[in-house]
């Protein structure tokens, strides 16, 4: 069976979901899944719930060949374990490299059900647990992707130039593991990817399709570990970045947690560096994830959901949307105390 | 070949040539009138199934010829020149198409056969929901479909305006259009990809299509003739120059075209700001990966099975190519008597080997009917 | 570099046909046209007695292995495309000579 880009749809659940969080994304993007939840509970009126006895999925220390895949595999038949002890059939994955461990394993088990069988043996082992696989398993992304026109009618603002009425000009850039490993599970293929270029089409942007719109953001887990290996991952990052300049792109959105904290941080690095910076007028490029996106779009307040905690200011691309936001507040906590600025992170070695 | 619009490409169509659109009374009709006992059919009116009614009726066999098209010819009628000689494609089809005109032969055209039925010693043949006709024996030459290039996702066909397949520009060549670059001029570089839907388990294809390479190697020099200043690049897997001539013309594309080849297949294309298309590849021969800009990308697409459908009755997605019982020896398809292969159902095939294929086909089955009628020495 | 984070940023390996020169390459045949229809099956340098791979007809260049050659011929044996590698050789040192540079 042969598929081409638009052949590559995939069955999303309506409601009733179980989300589980990713390690990357609650400590960079520390707004992120609270907004998520936020927005599917109260804007979009649907059943979340997260289990506080949730775990990392090991994806990290698997991919750097850390924990062996059996430990992982009992880890993810754990979480499997908590949604049915829960009553919960929809899996919603907020990390991309978790969403394709899961993928990664359900096709092992499929493949191999004696493997299944051993794993379900060492989680009754372990915790006395049993399990069911997901009736459906999504990344959040692909559950905004589904709903994209309902927050569209709800939208406060739109992704388009204020001053110019013009679209904003979209970077979107896909984890690997959300559709390079399973194309079909991703919505549009991974070569024409159209989970993340949805949502800016609903919500008025247009996307920019450059030459290394498919390349690796550079995350490679066993290259970044390592302080003397982070050169290869921080040169992938400059060939996207390279490439995508010449578009002037107003931002960048990602669904991945890595690829997100990557291309943000990595700007920074990069000035730091050689002086590069990519964006137009000598600026550095905005990096949001999905979630702060829907978030903006749905009129949140920027400080409310996080974007202060990105390493490139967005304060130009608020600007841009006509988001109004309190330049004094940014950096204050619920109180209003100040918790500290740019100046104080300028010493990174 | 999924349909295009060309609003890029100056067009310059000719009109179609009398004899390329044959009708029943275009030619004086040849051969006696005498009475036939037994009726062929032929299905497919390319060179496979042109040769083999030809064959047939010089042999006094009543030949029923059915063609989905309203003219005959094939995929011959959107060829330019035919390799290695460059022969104009209208030209081997007139020489062709002149032993189809004989009293013996009735031209069905317009008729699509969709299944054919073996019962008793006769061969039904049908139409979607309907029976069309009955012959003694039948001949398939339903030929092939052009592989769909969108199932490369990753050279992006149909999106990219200026990535195309060779069937493109062939009909680009066929109609004197003009293959210009986004800025209406001559352009600077177009390179060729070799096996797109041939040799590929990405899309199920595990044959060599033979006739791609040549037809890069083909279509390149055609480029280097018209502008002179372009460069041509053709990433290839392995070069297959099998046939007479095929070779020579591979030498003659490098040393007096200054077409470069480079062994590697290119992974993944994309436009750049441009509008140009930006390919990478890896030099297999210097392990380096490289990149390249080109104005054009042209897909060397695949031959696809278009026959076992009509045999079987199976769906779009089950169809391969058919096996002759003795595929080294004869045409006949097993468990179906009466039933020949012409062509390239039975597999990728250059246009003189369909022609020899259509008339084997042809002979078999007269020596088939010959048998069956005690006529046998 | 103003900031040292302890790794270097990398230049990847690939070839950029778009700035590729070949200027060089044309020149040379002009005279030793045949050398075009290379397909680059190795057989040259595989029986090359200095054994340095003295001819590298992936890119006609001037290498420094050329001055090795001991212009014995092997080579021009069994070129299967029949291409005049002698005389190739001693084209690209002329032309490299005339680059200016000393071989």
């Amino acid at each position: 069976m042969i598929h081409y880009w638009r052949d590559y749809q995939k069955e999303i659940a309506e409601d009733e979901f179980f989300y589980v969080r990713s390690c990357i994304r609650q400590n960079f993007f520390p707004g992120a899944e609270n907004l998520f939840i936020d927005i599917l509970r109260n804007k979009l009126g649907k059943k979340v719930f997260e289990d506080a006895d949730h775990t990392t999925c090991t994806g990290i220390g698997y991919h750097s060949d850390i924990v062996p895949i059996e430990t992982t595999m009992t880890v993810i038949a754990r979480q499997f374990a908590l949604m049915k002890e829960r009553g919960y059939r929809n899996l919603v994955i907020s990390c991309v490299t978790s969403f394709g461990l899961y993928s990664e394993i359900l096709d092992l088990w499929k493949h191999d059900p004696a493997l299944k069988t051993k794993i379900e043996g060492y989680l009754s082992e372990a915790t006395g647990r049993s399990f069911d696989e997901p009736a459906n398993m999504v990344h959040a992304s692909d559950i905004l992707y589904k709903f994209r026109y309902e927050i569209a009618e709800q939208a406060v603002n739109r992704l388009v130039n204020n001053e110019t009425g013009l679209p904003l000009r979209v970077v979107d850039h896909i984890g690997c593991h959300y559709a390079k490993t399973f194309p079909e599970r991703g919505i549009g293929g991974s070569e024409f990817p159209q989970v993340l270029t949805g949502l800016i089409k609903a919500w008025g942007g247009e996307t920019v399709d450059y030459p290394e719109r498919r390349h690796c953001c550079g995350f490679g887990f066993r290259q970044y570990i390592l302080q003397s290996s982070r050169g290869y991952s921080i040169s992938h990052s400059r060939t996207k970045l390279e490439s995508m300049m010449p578009y002037e792109p107003d931002l960048i959105v990602a669904n991945c947690p890595g690829c997100a904290m990557f291309l943000d941080r990595w700007q920074y690095t990069l000035e730091e560096t050689d002086g590069s910076v990519y964006g137009p007028g000598r600026t550095k490029i905005p990096v949001v994830t999905h979630e702060e996106l829907a978030g903006l779009v749905l009129g949140y307040d920027p400080w409310e959901i996080g974007l202060q905690t990105h390493q490139v200011p967005v304060e130009g691309l608020l600007d841009k949307i006509g988001i109004r936001y309190d330049p004094e507040k940014k950096y204050a906590d619920r109180q209003g105390k100040l918790i500290g600025d740019t100046v104080a992170v300028t010493a990174i070695v | 070949m999924m349909p295009r619009e060309k609003p890029y490409i100056k067009s310059n169509r000719q009109e179609i040539p009398a004899f390329a659109g044959m009708t029943s009374d275009a030619q004086p009709v040849t051969g006696n009138r005498q009475p036939v006992t037994v009726r062929v059919a032929v299905v497919g009116g390319g060179p496979a199934g042109m040769a083999a009614v030809g064959a047939l009726a010089a042999m006094h066999i009543g030949v029923d010829w059915y063609e989905k098209e309203d003219r005959v010819g094939g995929k011959l009628n959107n060829y330019h020149q035919l390799f290695p000689d460059r022969v104009p494609a209208s030209e081997a089809f007139g020489q062709l198409v002149k032993g189809t005109y004989h009293n013996h032969i009735d031209r069905h055209l317009g008729k699509a056969i969709t299944s054919v039925g073996v019962n008793a010693g006769r061969i039904s043949l049908n139409g979607k929901d309907h029976k069309i006709g009955e012959a003694d024996a039948v001949i398939l030459a339903t030929g092939f479909d052009f592989f769909d290039a969108r199932h490369k996702e990753e050279f992006g066909y149909g999106i990219y305006k200026h990535v195309i397949t060779s069937a493109d520009l062939e009909t680009v060549f066929a109609d004197g259009d003009k293959l210009l670059n986004v800025n209406g001029s001559a352009p600077a570089s177009v390179a060729f990809v070799h096996c797109v839907g041939s040799r590929d388990e990405q899309v199920g294809v595990s044959y060599c299509s033979r006739l791609c390479c040549i037809t890069g190697i083909k279509q390149a020099i055609q480029i280097r003739r018209e502008y002179r200043e372009t460069r041509v690049y053709n990433f290839y897997i392995d070069m297959r120059a099998f046939g007479r001539g095929y070779e020579e013309l591979y030498r003659e594309a490098q040393e007096n075209h200054g077409v470069r080849f480079i062994r590697g297949r290119v992974s993944e294309a994309s436009e750049d700001e441009q509008g140009r298309i930006r390919v990478k590849a890896e030099d297999t021969l210097m392990s380096r990966p490289i990149k390249l800009t080109v104005d054009w990308l042209v897909l060397l697409i695949g031959m696809s099975p278009s026959c076992s459908a009509v045999l079987s009755g199976k769906g779009e997605r089950e169809k391969s190519f058919t096996n002759a019982e003795n595929p080294l020896t004869g045409s006949a398809v097993k468990g179906q008597p009466g039933v020949f292969l012409a062509g390239c159902c039975a597999g990728p095939m250059s246009i003189p080997e369909s022609v020899a294929s259509g008339r084997s086909a042809a002979v078999q089955a007269a020596e088939y009917l010959n048998k069956k009628n005690g006529n046998s020495e | 570099m103003k900031t040292k984070f302890g790794f270097d940023i990398h230049d990847n390996r690939q070839i950029d046909l778009d700035l590729e020169d070949t200027r060089f390459a044309d020149e040379v045949a002009v005279v030793v046209k045949s050398w075009k229809a290379c397909m680059k099956c190795g057989a040259c340098v595989g029986t090359c007695p200095v054994g340095k791979g003295v001819l590298n007809l992936t890119g006609i260049n001037y290498q420094p292995a050329l001055t090795t050659c001991l212009m014995c011929g092997k080579c021009l044996l069994v070129c299967p495309r029949g291409i005049n590698t002698r005389h190739l050789i001693l084209e690209v040192m002329n032309k490299y000579r005339e680059y200016g540079k000393a071989v």
